[in-house]
């Protein structure tokens, strides 16, 4: 159900949010642990592997990123971008979990490479709802890719 | 002297007239006098007559009524007589036969007498017998010779006095048309005489008037050239200055003095002389130049760009002997047209500066758009999910009270969103480029109550719609918006516990299709119904109808934006009839 357990790596600024999504995915009942970083450059690092994050049986690759695009020093696009550009990570399933339902944004996401793009909404049952859907599809039903590990 | 004479010769005229009128007039007496002794003569004639025949009469019958007109003869014959006599007055041979008349009358008088005497005595025969005698007939034939000869000497006179006065008129009315000829032709003459020495003093007067005006003229002109802004410059046909007006002198910077009697080139650059040439060249032709603008040189060596003007100025003979030249400083001018032309060429670079501004100031409102949407909600799921987690996790704890307020601080997130949305929609509307398109209107109704569906059971609303609506030219997401947010507010506003009934139906105008949405809700007073399009604005408490107050807006933003209207029937308590206008699409 939640393949070997493998972690999802939230890229997240608002710690409210954070809070917010972390009793969503436990009441969703999705036992994959929830890695947590708050910037587009903490969400790099830890996807290379580097500064903080070179241990990866304490920051494991995960087989989920969940990406808010307004991050601070860099923005979700860059992230997506870099992702995309990295052979190691670059079939990483990318999720996009942010507020705007702009479309300019919705667009760019898509054309960096985005997997799916997810409006986060105010009502907390609505979220609930949102992380059962999305642990449903994303790790219980979807395929993963192969990632080639760094040799 | 000649109206002397004239009147001399009127005053003739007037005489003559009046002894030709005299002559006349005595010519006429004559003639009647003429006329009175015929008459009178034929009276003698007739009462000598009618007493004969009376005497016959009684002669014959002896009845004393016979007698009757020789009675009157024997009365009337010498007054008659007298008549004649003095008719005949101042004809010296009538009053001779006058007289014998008289004699003759007295014998045939006496003759008639004495029968009647004889027949009075009863002698019938004797009485005739001096009848018969031919003695009282030969007696009357010379009285009737007297008579016609008093009478033919009368006609004679009456024909010569008619001739006569024939003549006297004749000449009277030749006198009387000379003279009058004569007076017309003397007073013609003076009056031609008065007509032209009048006229000659006028001429005089005229003469003088003009020559004042004229001075007068000049002095103005002088006056003029004085004081014109604009250099006016006299010059012969060498094209030496005659002279130099204050205006010249602003503008050229030479003073008079300095520049009559030197030649015109002094204020024409050396590259423009050639110019000079031409217009003194046409000048000789004695043709004008007009206005043409060009470049002088002024005393301090400055170009102006000046306006020229050479005109020719001629003798009393018509000949040209010079030429008057009027410059306008146009540098200003010329200063204007340049920075028109300048502003001309940069408007291409200056509109697309503007385009470039315009586009940076929607992308500003992009990032506050998306500014708004991300960090003005990120709070609001704080709000909801914590909230919620505190009525879940310590429900208990908190007790009904605590679980209402955390309830109220979920609802307000909830609201907040909802405007935080509409706003968003509600700018978006008019920023974003619509482009219409070809809709069918019920496939977008249809649409717009599937995303009310939940509402519509909530509220057992029942919704008809009176199909075909009708091809429209709109933009679909903005119209379903617009749509939406129609449907929802008429289904909303009914009084608590009653079931909305909603009716869409549409017709089409000239060119525009006009779509109704009909509720059974509470109506709109009249007052509040043009405030009602506008943003934020609420006719009833959140509690009641909730709601941001900006659907109606994006109705209108939204109709509007595709070209169309928006607009609303209804009177308080009496449901409300919206309308939305759209241009028609052809089928």
């Amino acid at each position: 159900m939640d393949r070997e357990r493998g972690s999802v790596l939230l890229v997240e600024d608002d710690p409210n949010d954070v809070a917010l999504t972390q009793r969503a995915f436990e009441r969703a009942g999705l036992a994959n642990p929830l890695q947590i970083v708050n910037d587009g450059e903490q969400a790099i690092a830890y996807l290379a592997g580097e500064g903080p994050y070179t241990d990866r049986r304490r920051h494991p690759l995960p087989i989920l990123v969940l990406l808010d695009l307004k991050l601070p020093r860099r923005s979700g696009f860059d992230v997506l971008g870099w992702v995309r550009g990295v052979p190691e990570v670059r079939r990483l399933p990318v999720v996009v979990l942010t507020s705007s339902a702009q479309s300019p944004d919705i667009n760019r996401a898509y054309d960096a490479g985005a997997n799916s793009y997810l409006v986060k909404p105010v009502a907390f049952e609505h979220l609930l709802a949102l992380v059962r859907t999305l642990g449903l599809y994303w790790i219980t039903t979807n395929e993963g890719p192969t990632l080639s590990v760094r040799a | 002297m000649l109206l002397a004479l004239a009147s001399v010769l009127v005053v003739g005229a007037a005489v003559l007239s009046y002894r030709s009128a005299v002559n006349v007039r005595d010519t006429a007496a004559e003639a009647t006098s003429a006329q009175r002794v015929q008459q009178e003569a034929r009276t003698v004639l007739g009462l000598v007559t009618d007493a004969e025949t009376g005497q016959r009469g009684y002669l014959l019958t002896g009845n004393a009524a016979y007698l009757q007109p020789y009675e009157r003869a024997v009365v009337a014959l010498p007054e008659t007589i007298e008549r004649v006599r003095s008719a005949t007055r101042g004809r010296p041979e009538q009053q001779r036969r006058v007289d014998d008349l008289q004699v003759m009358l007295g014998q045939k008088l006496a003759e008639l007498k004495a029968t009647v005497v004889v027949r009075r005595r009863g002698d019938v025969d004797a009485a005739l017998g001096i009848v018969r005698t031919g003695e009282g007939q030969a007696l009357m034939d010379r009285i009737r010779e007297g008579v016609g000869a008093l009478v033919d000497d009368a006609s004679r006179e009456l024909d010569q006095r008619r001739e006569e006065t024939v003549r006297a008129t004749r000449q009277a009315s030749h006198v009387t048309i000379g003279a009058l000829v004569l007076a017309i032709a003397a007073t013609s003459v003076a009056l031609v005489m008065i007509v032209a020495e009048v006229r000659g003093r006028e001429r005089e007067r005229a003469a003088r008037a003009q020559q004042l005006a004229r001075e007068e003229l000049a002095e103005r002109l002088a006056a003029i050239v004085e004081s014109s802004d604009d250099a006016i410059v006299g010059k012969d046909l060498e094209g030496t200055i005659t002279s130099w007006n204050p205006g010249a002198e602003r503008i050229f910077g030479y003073p008079a003095r300095e520049a009559i009697g030197r030649p015109i080139t002094l204020i024409i650059p050396s590259d423009r002389l050639a110019e000079e040439d031409l217009v003194l060249a046409r000048l000789r032709r004695g043709e004008r130049t007009d206005h043409f603008d060009t470049i002088r040189q002024t005393k301090d060596g400055r170009l102006i760009d000046v306006s020229v003007a050479v005109s020719p100025i001629r003798n009393a003979g018509g000949t040209v002997t010079g030429a008057s030249k009027i410059a306008r400083d146009i540098t200003e001018r010329k200063r204007a047209e340049a920075e028109l032309k300048q502003l001309y060429e940069t408007l291409e670079e200056r509109v697309a500066e503007r385009t470039q501004q315009l586009a940076e100031i929607n992308a500003e409102l992009d990032a506050f758009g998306y500014t708004v949407s991300h960090d003005l909600r990120a709070p609001l799921r704080a709000m909801d999910g914590f909230a919620k987690a505190l009525a879940e996790d310590y429900g208990d704890t908190l007790g009904p009270r605590g679980r209402d307020y955390a309830g109220r601080i979920v609802q307000a997130a909830q609201r907040m969103d909802l405007l935080i949305q509409d706003l968003l929609a509600y700018s978006r509307l008019s920023r974003e480029e619509l482009r219409p398109q070809p809709l069918d209107l019920g496939d977008v109704v249809r649409d717009a109550l599937q995303t009310l569906e939940a509402d519509i059971r909530a509220r057992s609303a029942s919704i008809d719609v009176v199909e075909p609506l009708g091809p429209v030219m709109a933009h679909r997401e903005t119209l379903r918006n617009v749509l939406t947010n129609l449907l929802s507010n008429a289904i909303k506003f009914v009084t608590p516990g009653i079931g909305p009934r909603v009716r869409v139906w549409s017709e089409s105008r000239d060119r525009v299709a006009r779509l109704w949405v009909e509720d059974n809700g509470i109506g709109i007073d009249p007052r509040y119904q043009a405030g009602i399009f506008r943003v934020f604005e609420r006719l009833h408490g959140v509690e009641v109808y909730p709601g941001t107050g900006i659907g109606l807006a994006i109705v209108r933003r939204g109709t509007e934006r595709m070209g169309g209207r928006a607009g609303v029937q209804s009177t308080a308590g009496a449901g409300a009839r919206f309308w939305i206008e759209l241009p028609a699409a052809r089928r």
